[in-house]
């Protein structure tokens, strides 16, 4: 390489790369962010529904007993537990929903009405509805006893109503001691069992929720 | 140089933090930390300092619930407390307690302390201390944990987990303890009951003259 030959070489590159370098840049669409999903959980039944099965002599005696969940307010705790697990999920972006948009989604939980038929109020905002609805309930036999958490989450497109997927979990686990001890001081026991349940059904829930798409 | 940075940034409390998840049966308890209102259950608060906390929930018409806590660094402790409905409900205003008015010296300044919708009064029994509180003037109103310095002079023997009722005003804070009788015979449950009672009665009219402030005044029930 010559002397003189350098500096033009120098030139020569500046001048190739300037172009590329120096081009406009091509106006990029708005970074879409993730979909926003509005969390609504309804328990329609605040209360722990038992089925008693009793043998009798000559006959099995049946009753199911509704035994109200005093003070426990399953609806927050399991709005929270949902939340905190399915922010893990950054797919989307999940909140919960305000009571107004609650009352707005409520003909969702109605039985024997299809998703694509509720029309929602422009001010309903989010792309996706998780609609989750549970309860709890136990079954006692002589040869088993326990206590259920379940749900069933629906994933809802808010802007055709489609149901993206639709999916029911549960947890069980046996009692114990009996029931009324379980009742004890404000249903103490009672209450840290389903809330120990309600945690791993929510964990069963999320994996399953980070199996499909949002 | 950058890593010893970092280093120092974790030495120094960086990666030392831990996180809390409080949850309650009934919903909306108020939860202090450490004597500092952080919030309402169900609750997740990252970035607590690990080590040893007070922890109280309190919900108006609940026994409250006290506990001592120890945060791990960087790991999550998971609570679910069960609250204990109060037996016992709080006398309609205007309300009269027997109080103590907590000072920093070692003596005792016993009065009478009556709460109104609209103000707090203390009159000592001597004469020589006596304030007006409003309840819109009220910053605070927090359990006040711990030892009393003006008991501990004064050779009185309290429980670390004894509270007082602690009003935290523009430019003044009080303390007192409520008791039932004559101070002299008071028992410790006596003395606790009692202080529970005047702080719930303070907390919700704190909270109410708040939410007014807000604009999101209820009615009064």
């Amino acid at each position: 390489m010559s002397r003189r030959s350098f500096p033009q070489l120098v030139l020569a590159a500046v001048l190739a790369l300037a172009p590329a370098g120096s081009a406009p840049a091509m106006p990029e669409a708005p970074a879409a962010g993730p979909p926003q999903v509005l969390v609504a959980v309804l328990v329609p039944n605040n209360a722990l529904v038992v089925t008693d099965i009793k043998f009798r002599v000559f006959y099995n005696k049946s009753e199911v007993k509704h035994i109200p969940l005093q003070d426990y307010d399953l609806d927050a705790n399991l709005t929270d537990e949902l939340l905190v697990a399915l922010s893990e999920d950054k797919r989307a972006a999940w909140r919960a929903a305000t009571p107004e948009e609650e009352e707005a989604f409520a003909p969702y939980f109605q039985p024997k009405v299809k998703t694509e038929q509720v029309r929602l109020p422009e001010s309903i905002g989010g792309d996706r509805l998780l609609l989750v609805q549970a309860g709890c309930d136990g079954f006692l036999h002589s040869t088993q006893k326990w206590v259920r958490v379940s749900a069933t989450a629906r994933l809802v497109d808010r802007a055709s109503g489609r149901t993206l997927w639709k999916k029911s979990v549960g947890k069980r686990s046996g009692l114990p001691a009996p029931l009324e001890e379980l009742q004890l001081e404000n249903q103490k026991a009672l209450k840290e069992l389903l809330n120990k349940l309600m945690e791993q059904m929510v964990a069963e829930l999320k994996a399953e929720a980070a199996k499909k798409k949002v | 140089m950058v890593g010893a940075f970092l280093a120092l940034a974790v030495a120094l409390g960086g990666g030392a933090d831990a996180t809390l998840r409080v949850k309650t049966d009934v919903a909306q308890v108020a939860v202090l930390l450490d004597e500092q209102e952080v919030g309402e259950t169900p609750l997740t608060r990252t970035g607590v300092a690990a080590g040893r906390h007070r922890l109280l929930l309190l919900k108006p018409g609940f026994e409250d619930h006290a506990q001592e806590i120890e945060l791990q660094p960087g790991a999550t402790l998971k609570l679910f407390i069960v609250m204990k409905p109060s037996e016992r409900p709080l006398p309609s205003l205007p309300a009269e307690f027997r109080a103590v008015h907590q000072h920093r010296t070692s003596f005792k300044c016993e009065g009478t302390l009556v709460v109104t919708e609209a103000a707090v009064d203390f009159r000592s029994d001597d004469g020589k201390d006596v304030f007006h509180i409003p309840i819109r003037d009220i910053r605070s109103v927090v359990r006040s944990m711990g030892s009393w310095p003006f008991m501990t002079g004064g050779g009185w023997t309290v429980p670390g987990q004894f509270t007082g009722a602690r009003i935290e005003a523009p430019g003044r804070s009080y303390g007192f303890f409520a008791f039932e009788g004559e101070l002299e015979t008071a028992t410790m449950e006596n003395m606790s009951r009692e202080t529970k009672e005047l702080f719930e009665i303070l907390y919700r009219l704190w909270q109410d003259s708040k939410e007014k402030a807000s604009g999101k005044a209820k009615l009064s029930q």
